[in-house]
């Protein structure tokens, strides 16, 4: 049997021995030895991907999936729920990405965080982060993907509030882990409807979820109310975990953490698990069309929300932020129209150009003494000429500069967009994918307006910032730049438009053609789509790929055109207007409508309701009791024992009383 | 006769420290904690031995004006193995976790800690009504002595209250049980079970019964609008004893529901159901906002107390199998995680004689152990997966689920994101933030309280990712215990079987 279990229980040992060494050495001056620690957090993510690419050795011929490993039994649910990894080839890509991306992540984070006291502890729960996210995508079952589930969250929070002497990332770090407990709980009820929809043969178990959502029985489930409620719920809890409207809002403020963190958690791992769990449900999702169709608009609405706040941020990485949520939008607008594997190849190439981007970010604050303003930035393409480079790979990338990975990613969804069948009669497919381009202009010019403020223009950088400034060291720019290389070369993986080279489509066949192949049938039963479909396909994969291109050389001619010269203004100033309130909007208007008034009626509750009422009424018995025992108040200063003996005589008689209707009929 | 040693054991146990030093402190410390340690072993083959232990009966004495000879009556299953198991557990923990609180006065303290663990032990045990409410009721004497001996300021009053409260509910359950003896002349659960005999009763008699036997357990848990005395108990109470009667005495309402009410009123149960289960989600979501008000910690905890076995509460009242095996779960995991959290705020007050929300404040820079420790029992508390509290409402939850009743589940599973509103409200208050000139000295824990927090945190794992044995030993008897209401709320017709015995016991 393959040992899949060192895959989680690798880093999990780096995050214990770490995370003992950490506290045990908290009344030292330095810490312990930095090599150890470092040389542990890093070999063992690494050792999980060599355990990983062992793993996907034996199923790149031969067989699609290795058996099932249960372990143990762990909850009493149905037949008895074991704890259970599975390794088939969805788990193989996202499990070769994160622990690959994340080993490379770890390696930049020894030399990013190398001065920091907290080094260890830091190591520690970077270790910890990848046994969660490990977890999360090898659980063969609801429950075990749950575990990993909540675990990355606590991580994020744990990490966002690394530096927990400031309150502000406090605030952020315990923003992250509510909003996504509102999702984790949308994650269990979808879950709960699920397995009452199975019936009689109901398991968690994601084997046995599409056994019966690919038959009949399942199949004619379709649309019915349970479905629908368990699509919509677990859809709120990718929601959560994937930055969507409404639960977005966190993912800005988790800028707060650390550099690599925003790298790793917030942009290629733990962000693109809602579309996992979209995949893994592949089979569920494609019977509520309902919920598909307002997983498509609820995609794009966030995408454009992204695009647009990325466009007025000063902060480096909260542009970078608002560039994931918008690009997480692109990933479930293509898990709405049923394109699962092109969402998954985005969620791929996305995963190295913005860890890329974020590296590079972080190198550049880190030669900056963690200045994030890009007013304060400029001209440093001499300065950090490794940095540099890098960037302007991820940048190609993510604006869809013909061959980079983010064009053959995008350029996939905007084609599946446009060939999805009729939602409810309504076009909405060819709708969202026009309003994806225009988003994807947004992208190409928020994005090349960071280029430009952070290298390509003026410089704005102080004197005394500007002496000291240097080149990351090799520990940092090596991940960088191997990343950069990464987001060039995933986009070989799947030339849309050319049929021939699509490997990783062919690789994630096996995982979801059935429910991909169900939304086809509904498509080929509009005879209109039917009709249209077959002769003109590659053409307009053509098409839309020059649409695509025209749009990135557009962007960024506007980008050139306005922001070449730098900013207008050079001293930072908090956001306002316009800007401001596209950003802190969706905030406010959670804090009005739920977080006051569910703190006011907490108070109420507490202060009033409790207080007054309840209380009032124990001192009224109380003091009924104390009166038939007689003597309470002198009693009770002289001896407890009697007083309490004399009130309990007085509360029989009491209760003896209200009792005797009952026993006067029953004698 | 195991059984019955294990009954003596606490009380042999109390009279053995009573001979203990009582001028040192630590001495009288050790002997208690080797004592307790050893009843906890003592306890031990309750859950091991793949046989349960042969049961006791005889005949003890004729209640006065009735026909009914109370038995001596002692029997094991699952769910009392499982209980037990919590209370032996909890109360070296306790004894451990008072040290420093009660100094020199151990002796005297411990003294009361073993004969309350001894009466829980009992109450647990014992299969007839007056022997169970003789133990029940007899708990509450050295609670209120520990309470009012070695409380907070305010432990006079808070301890008068608590006895106060806690007396008038169960003083109805006295007289339910002495009627009962009078009208059909026993006392046996077993007998009453088996025989159904409750049922021969007028549906006027059989109400007052139920009314007296739930609300007994509902001030117990305490269960919503019952909850008065709860937060200032918990609040004046020394550590250890807060730990036994938040972590085990607690328990012994939700337990006197699932043993007592459920099987002894299975129709009356599934008619009120609704009552309870309202109640059940009242408690969930007001104690849950009222921690979230709360500064005083021990208030914040008791308050999230009352939310978290809310939800037992909720789950025993939907009868379904999985969430009594989850309440089953969730009483034990809860029993740990909260006693984890007293000890540890016992552990602060301790140092700096205060422990309100705004009293502390970046802590985890000067004490991470503390930091780490008492963020690890914030997170079981959450019912973080992977522990034993999240196996525990999973259950529940999952149990709860039902298309037609979905509301409940809904709004049941607030519960869980309040939870981690007001527990990483307290978590930031105190840990973390700038470090407070005013806490300068403030030493991390020691190994005694390392040793005394750790195993907890360790079990909670464990069961987190293991309720095997909980789900399966305790879980099963209580689901069984809950079989008659089920049937009947969901309107399936009566077994065979049962109705034989009902006109056996006529014929009789």
């Amino acid at each position: 049997m393959y040992p899949l279990w060192l895959i989680p229980v690798l880093p999990l040992v780096g995050f214990i021995v770490n995370g003992l060494l950490s506290l045990g050495s908290a009344g030292s001056k330095r810490g312990p030895s930095r090599g150890f620690v470092a040389a542990l957090a890093v070999a063992m993510p690494l050792l999980a991907f060599l355990v990983t690419i062992g793993a996907t050795a034996h199923i790149w011929n031969g067989p699609t999936t290795l058996p099932i490993q249960t372990y143990w039994e762990w909850l009493p649910i149905g037949k008895g729920l074991g704890f259970g990894l599975q390794f088939d080839r969805l788990t193989a890509l996202m499990l070769l990405f994160i622990t690959g991306i994340g080993t490379l992540i770890h390696l930049y984070s020894v030399g990013y965080m190398r001065e920091d006291r907290g080094f260890a502890r830091f190591m520690a729960y970077l270790n910890l982060f990848m046994a969660s996210m490990i977890i999360l995508v090898l659980g063969d079952s609801l429950p075990v993907t749950f575990l990993g589930w909540e675990g990355v969250g606590l991580c994020s929070y744990l990490l966002i509030g690394f530096w927990h002497q400031d309150h502000a990332n406090n605030d952020a770090a315990r923003k992250a882990f509510v909003i996504n407990r509102i999702g984790d709980l949308g994650f269990l009820l979808g879950a709960f409807c699920l397995y009452l929809a199975m019936g009689k043969d109901a398991s968690l178990r994601y084997v046995d979820i599409a056994d019966f959502f690919q038959g009949d029985a399942g199949k004619a489930l379709a649309s019915t109310p349970l479905i629908v409620a368990a699509c919509a719920l677990l859809f709120l809890g990718c929601t959560g975990k994937s930055a969507q409207l409404p639960l977005l809002t966190w993912l800005p403020d988790a800028m707060a953490g650390p550099t690599p963190v925003s790298a790793l958690i917030h942009a290629a791992t733990m962000v693109t698990s809602g579309v996992y769990l979209a995949a893994r449900l592949s089979d569920v999702f494609v019977l509520a069309p309902a919920v598909m169709t307002a997983i498509t608009l609820i995609g794009c609405a966030t995408a454009v929300y992204g695009a647009i706040a990325g466009l007025v941020q000063w902060d480096i990485k909260k542009v970078l932020a608002y560039s994931t949520v918008s690009q997480l939008g692109f990933m479930f607008m293509a898990v709405g129209v049923g394109a699962f594997d092109v969402a998954l190849y985005h969620v791929f190439t996305h995963a190295f150009f913005k860890a890329t981007l974020f590296l590079g970010a972080g190198s550049v604050i880190h030669a900056l003494h963690h200045e994030q303003d890009l007013r304060r930035m400029g001209g440093l393409t001499k300065v950090l000429p490794l940095t540099y480079s890098s960037m302007v790979f991820g940048w190609f990338a993510i604006i869809g500069m013909p061959l980079g990975s983010g064009f053959m990613s995008k350029d996939l969804i905007l084609e599946r967009l446009w060939a999805a069948p009729d939602m409810f009669g309504v076009q909405v497919g060819k709708l969202v994918c026009v309003v994806a381009l225009i988003t994807a202009l947004l992208t190409a010019i928020y994005m090349s307006r960071l280029m430009y403020y952070v290298f390509w223009s003026p410089s704005r950088v102080p004197a005394e910032v500007k002496a000291h400034a240097h080149e990351a060291p090799f520990v940092m720019s090596a991940p960088v730049l191997l990343l950069s290389f990464g987001s060039m070369v995933a986009g070989a993986m799947w030339f849309g438009a050319v049929p021939q080279i699509n490997a990783f489509e062919l690789w994630l066949r096996p995982v979801v053609e059935h429910a991909q192949g169900a939304t086809a049938l509904v498509a080929s039963a509009d005879p209109h789509a039917a009709a249209a479909e077959p002769h003109d396909h590659s053409a307009l994969a053509w098409a839309i790929a020059g649409c695509s291109i025209a749009v990135a050389f557009f962007g960024w001619l506007i980008a050139h055109l306005l922001f070449r010269r730098g900013p207008k203004e050079s001293e930072p100033r908090p956001l306002s207007g316009f800007a401001a309130a596209w950003t802190s909007g969706l905030d406010r208007i959670y804090d009005l409508v739920i977080a006051k008034p569910l703190a006011a009626l907490a108070w109420i509750v507490a202060r009033v309701i409790d207080q007054a009422l309840l209380t009032g009424v124990l001192r009224g018995i109380g003091e009924v009791s104390g009166f038939l025992g007689e003597g309470y108040v002198a009693l009770q200063r002289s001896r407890l024992r009697i007083s309490v003996t004399l009130s309990l005589l007085g509360a029989v008689v009491v209760v003896a009383y209200l009792l005797m209707p009952v026993l006067s009929k029953a004698a | 006769m195991y059984l019955t040693a294990l009954l003596a054991a606490p009380f042999a146990a109390a009279l053995l420290a009573c001979f203990g030093s009582g001028r040192d402190g630590a001495a009288a410390t050790r002997l208690a904690l080797v004592l307790a340690l050893a009843i906890a072993a003592l306890g031990v083959p309750l859950v091991t031995c793949l046989t349960a232990p042969g049961a006791v009966e005889h005949a003890w004495f004729s209640l006065a004006g009735t026909g009914a000879v109370v038995q001596f009556s002692l029997a094991s299953d699952g769910l009392t193995a499982w209980l037990i198991q919590l209370v032996t557990f909890l109360v070296p923990v306790g004894l451990l976790a008072s040290r420093d609180q009660v100094g020199e006065r151990m002796r005297e303290f411990a003294v009361a800690v073993l004969v309350m663990e001894g009466l829980m032990i009992g109450a647990l045990l014992s299969r007839d009504l007056v022997l169970f409410y003789l133990c029940f009721e007899g708990m509450l004497i050295p609670m209120v002595v520990l309470m009012a001996l070695f409380g907070g300021t305010d432990r006079r009053g808070a301890a008068l209250q608590f006895f106060l409260y806690t007396m008038l509910g169960s003083v109805g359950l006295l007289v339910a049980i002495w009627y009962i003896a009078q009208t059909l002349q026993t006392t046996s659960l077993t007998e009453l079970m088996d025989s159904r005999m409750l049922a021969t009763l007028s549906s006027g008699e059989q109400v007052a019964l139920f009314a007296a036997f739930a609300l007994a357990f509902a001030v117990k848990v305490p269960l919503a609008p019952f909850h008065g005395w709860q937060a200032r108990a918990y609040a004046e109470c020394p550590t250890g004893a807060v730990v036994l009667l938040s972590g085990a005495m607690a328990k012994l309402g939700t337990y006197g529901l699932i043993r007592f009410v459920l099987p002894l009123f299975p129709e009356l149960s599934a008619e009120y159901a609704n009552l309870f289960i309202i109640l059940g989600l009242v408690s969930v979501i007001a104690g849950a906002l009222m921690a979230w008000a709360a500064t005083d910690v021990k208030r914040l905890i008791a308050f999230s107390s009352l939310s978290h076995l809310g939800l037992v509460v909720v789950g025993i009242f939907t009868f379904s199998d999985l969430a009594l095996k989850g309440a089953a779960v969730q009483m034990v995991a809860h029993g740990i995680s909260v006693a984890a959290l007293f000890v540890l705020v016992g552990a602060l007050e301790s140092r700096a004689l205060k422990r309100g929300i705004d009293d502390f404040g970046g802590l985890a820079g000067r004490a991470p152990i503390l930091a780490t420790l008492f963020i690890g029992a914030a997170l079981a508390s959450a019912a973080l997966p992977g522990t034993a509290n999240f196996a525990g409402e999973f259950l529940l939850l999952m149990g709860v689920f039902q298309p037609r009743q979905w509301w409940i589940a809904a709004i049941a599973g607030l519960s869980t994101i309040l939870t981690a509103v007001y527990l990483l409200r307290l978590v930031q208050r105190w840990f973390y933030g700038p470090r407070r000139a005013d806490l300068a000295v403030l030493p991390d824990l020691g190994v005694r309280e390392v040793v005394t927090v750790a195993p907890l945190l360790a079990l909670s794992l464990f069961f987190g990712f293991y309720p095997k044995p909980i789900s399966d030993q305790a879980g099963t008897v209580a689901s069984r215990l809950g079989a008659e209401a089920r049937r009947v709320a969901s309107g399936a017709p009566a077994p065979v079987a049962v109705v034989e015995t009902k006109d056996a016991h006529a014929a009789r």
